[in-house]
């Protein structure tokens, strides 16, 4: 895909923006054919929403068109092709003048789903899919290999070397959410300034809490116990940092699941949650109409803050639209019609990064979740999978001590959150004290080859 | 458009899927992940690993103690090539005594 010319780009002006801006449009990227206009807080997700550009990309077998579903970079469906750059989440992409931003994945204007839907009525059954003949099922695997993947390949290859950080704090928070930062500002009130690490990048995290030592835009991807070691990389500028803390905390957050409805796929189907996040990120004012779908008091509160009607899923006979939801069969045969269907499902706790750390999880009932006390302190007690258990034996003790804050500790209120963050902060410093660093552990940042920007 | 209920978005696995998976005896979410490839795309289980483990539970399938997850392997986020191969350097002397 090469990008076009300008001029080709006619201004698609929605006839009701679902998302109103805080104030004028001042920056203008290119979509698709469009020229969208969008704000200076704005991500590419949130201006499409509210361009009424639902669709991203179109799924791997039943090519069904998706769309930011999650807005909060976890979902996956709202990968686009970036000035060039494959495989971007608009949901944590900013925008930036006269970017071109291009979907993946959609096959030009073609619409495959009608066709695969004719073809495979009864779902794909790839255990018996043409298995025999040989011949055919050798073909099918062709057709098979062309059409999987994500994106291609980018334009050129990157114009610079990624960088290589090294760091070796007292305490690194791994995430700058609400609890994140609530969990540095109290650390540093008691003389220990953690290492912050975020995903989100610099433009998304506006507000006057923000992290003394804070490392934006940069992700942690992995812990590797057994090479003493966490890893984290941003794309842009493109490093990768190594992190080798003696404290952990895990301020990861948790995750939206979907919840299994009938067309529950369809691009305008989103996370309530990730809706409320954005639009307090970006400035913008919901003038869609939207339903929120979900049980409990947080689905409650949820519809609350976007001001929708909320209906229980055990309600909901499917979802309606083709292109995009347009609302809301109930079980009565009633109809609710809505631009926007958030779901508000239980989070699930962001387990990965503790278990990969080593953490015993256990299933909360909502989601999985590392064991850990009324402090946070996540458990070292041998792994109760016999697997996981010879992995323990053979690997050496890791050299830090792990942490739980905010929803990956239990918590689903603000003021629960504060809690796990309090008790937290406060053991965390008491094991601060009791044992201090040793001297040759500082400086706590040490670079190997640093490029020139974007690093304290 | 067929009314389809999708459980893994990124894979497309549908309940009706999962249905099948659980009809040959499967109950289990490592057996079901191998059978039907949910939770293998690009959010590697951020959305469907705890819906179908709600789903398992709340069908008498499998008691919550004995629920685990698919393991959680790296990368959790995504990563380029590029910065991994920045990598490729020696690491520092481990600080910790």
């Amino acid at each position: 895909m090469s990008p076009r010319s300008a001029a080709c780009y006619r201004r698609r002006v929605p006839k009701a923006p679902l998302l109103a801006p805080p104030g004028p449009p001042t920056l203008t990227f290119r979509w698709d054919g469009a020229a969208i206009p969008a704000c200076p807080g704005d991500t590419v997700a949130s201006a499409l929403i509210a361009a009424g550009e639902l669709a991203t990309s179109r799924s791997a077998k039943y090519r069904r068109l998706r769309g930011p579903a999650c807005l909060h970079g976890g979902c996956g469906t709202c990968l686009v092709r970036v000035d060039g750059r494959p495989n971007q989440r608009a949901c944590l992409t900013p925008v930036r003048e006269d970017m071109l931003v291009e979907p993946q994945n959609t096959y030009g204007g073609l619409d495959p789903t009608a066709l695969v839907d004719q073809i495979f009525r009864r779902g794909i059954d790839h255990h018996h899919l043409v298995v025999y003949p040989r011949i055919a099922n050798q073909m099918m695997q062709g057709v098979a290999r062309e059409l999987a993947g994500f994106g291609e390949l980018p334009d050129a290859p990157p114009a610079e070397v990624a960088g290589l950080v090294d760091h070796v704090p007292e305490v690194l928070v791994i995430g700058a959410g609400r609890s994140g930062r609530a969990l540095a500002a109290a650390l540093t009130a008691g003389g220990h300034t953690p290492r912050v690490v975020e995903r989100r990048p610099a433009a998304a995290l506006a507000g006057p809490d923000l992290p003394a030592d804070l490392l934006a835009g940069v992700g942690v991807f992995a812990c590797y116990p057994q090479e003493r070691l966490w890893a984290a990389a941003s794309e842009q500028p493109p490093v990768l940092h190594r992190l080798r803390p003696r404290h952990v905390v895990l301020a990861v957050g948790a995750h939206e699941p979907t919840i299994p409805l009938a067309n529950n796929d369809l691009p305008g189907v989103v996370s309530a949650r990730g809706l409320v996040d954005m639009l307090e990120q970006t400035g913008r004012r919901l003038t869609a109409r939207v339903v929120v779908i979900g049980e409990g008091a947080r689905a409650e509160h949820l519809a609350g803050l976007l001001a929708a009607e909320r209906v229980a899923p055990a309600r909901v006979h499917k979802l309606l639209g083709a292109r995009r939801v347009k609302g809301v069969q109930l079980d009565d045969r009633r109809i609710l019609r809505c631009d926007l269907v958030a779901l508000a499902p239980d989070p699930a706790p962001a387990f990965e990064l503790a278990a990969q750390a080593g953490a015993p999880i256990h299933f909360t009932g909502a989601g999985f979740a590392p064991v850990c006390d009324a402090d946070g302190r996540i458990a070292t007690a041998p792994a109760a999978h016999p697997l996981e258990a010879a992995d323990a034996q053979t690997a050496p003790p890791p050299p830090w001590t792990l942490w739980a804050v905010g929803e990956l500790a239990g918590a689903t209120t603000p003021p629960e959150i504060r809690g796990t963050v309090d008790r937290c902060a406060a053991a965390l410093l008491r094991a601060l004290a009791e044992s201090p660093a040793p001297e040759d552990s500082q400086p706590s940042l040490s670079s190997s080859s640093l490029p020139g920007r974007g690093l304290p | 458009m067929t009314a389809r209920t999708f459980v893994c978005r990124c894979e497309d696995v549908t309940l009706t899927e999962i249905e099948r998976a659980i009809a040959a005896g499967l109950t289990d979410v490592e057996e079901i992940k191998r059978y039907t490839g949910l939770g293998t795309g690009p959010c590697q289980g951020k959305e469907c690993l705890s819906a179908l483990g709600r789903l398992l539970v709340a069908r008498n399938l499998i008691s919550p103690a004995a629920l685990r997850p698919f393991t959680a392997r790296p990368p959790v986020e995504p990563v380029t090539f590029g910065a991994l191969a920045a990598g490729a350097s020696e690491l520092p002397e481990d600080p910790s005594p």
